[in-house]
């Protein structure tokens, strides 16, 4: 799977730290690092959940056109 | 000082829940083939029924759970395919194994024979029935009703 550097860059928009991130959405840094790293293939839940504290679309940060 | 020892709610992350899953699915097979494989050495070295009882109670009760939750969820063999061939040669393979464990014991190849034979027939029957249980489980659960969009 290929790391999400969508994710990584929107993180980073926001000036929010992987476990700032984590901490928003209720889950662990290591699953926000293993998603940025394409280790982990996260449940529509947690993408929508990602998106909405990012105030992203899931197809800005999911969608590998 | 307040003790926070158990916690209704799941503690894990998805990703922590399905890691979490991951290793007792590997403990269960290390545990079902250990007891499995322990069960052969024990009665090879000539253990008695009454030595082996318990793990073979336990053997027993572990296998039905499982079967019977695959069967109940439709759930055949992840890399086997589920035909009549297949089960011939999973039954086939274990008549084999059966037999050369009877005949290192007993040294009496008429009765190897046998139990290798019966074996076959009985694993072969089992799987076949159990396939087909599970078939038509899964074809009731691809046909539920679908919603009505109007309500």
């Amino acid at each position: 799977m290929a790391k999400n550097l969508k994710m990584k860059a929107a993180r980073a928009e926001k000036d929010m730290t992987q476990g700032a991130l984590a901490q928003a959405v209720g889950v662990s840094r290591q699953t926000i690092n293993a998603i940025e790293k394409g280790e982990y293939n996260p449940t529509i839940q947690l993408c929508r959940s990602i998106c909405k504290v990012l105030g992203k679309t899931l197809d800005e940060l999911f969608w590998e056109g | 000082m307040k003790l926070n020892v158990f916690s209704k709610k799941n503690l894990l992350d998805e990703m922590q829940e399905q890691t979490m899953c991951k290793i007792e699915s590997r403990g269960c097979h290390v545990f079902f083939f250990g007891l499995t494989a322990a069960l052969v050495i024990q009665t090879g070295m000539g253990a008695g029924q009454e030595q082996i009882l318990g793990e073979g109670i336990v053997l027993v009760v572990g296998a039905l759970y499982l079967l019977v939750e695959y069967i109940r969820h439709g759930l055949w063999e992840r890399h086997l395919t589920a035909t009549a061939g297949t089960n011939f040669l999973c039954a086939f393979a274990a008549a084999v194994v059966v037999g050369i464990f009877t005949f290192a014991r007993n040294g009496y190849w008429p009765e190897a024979l046998c139990v290798a034979v019966f074996s076959g027939l009985l694993g072969f029957a089992a799987l076949q029935w159990c396939m087909m249980l599970t078939m038509k489980r899964r074809k009731t659960l691809d046909e539920p009703e679908e919603e009505n969009e109007d309500e």
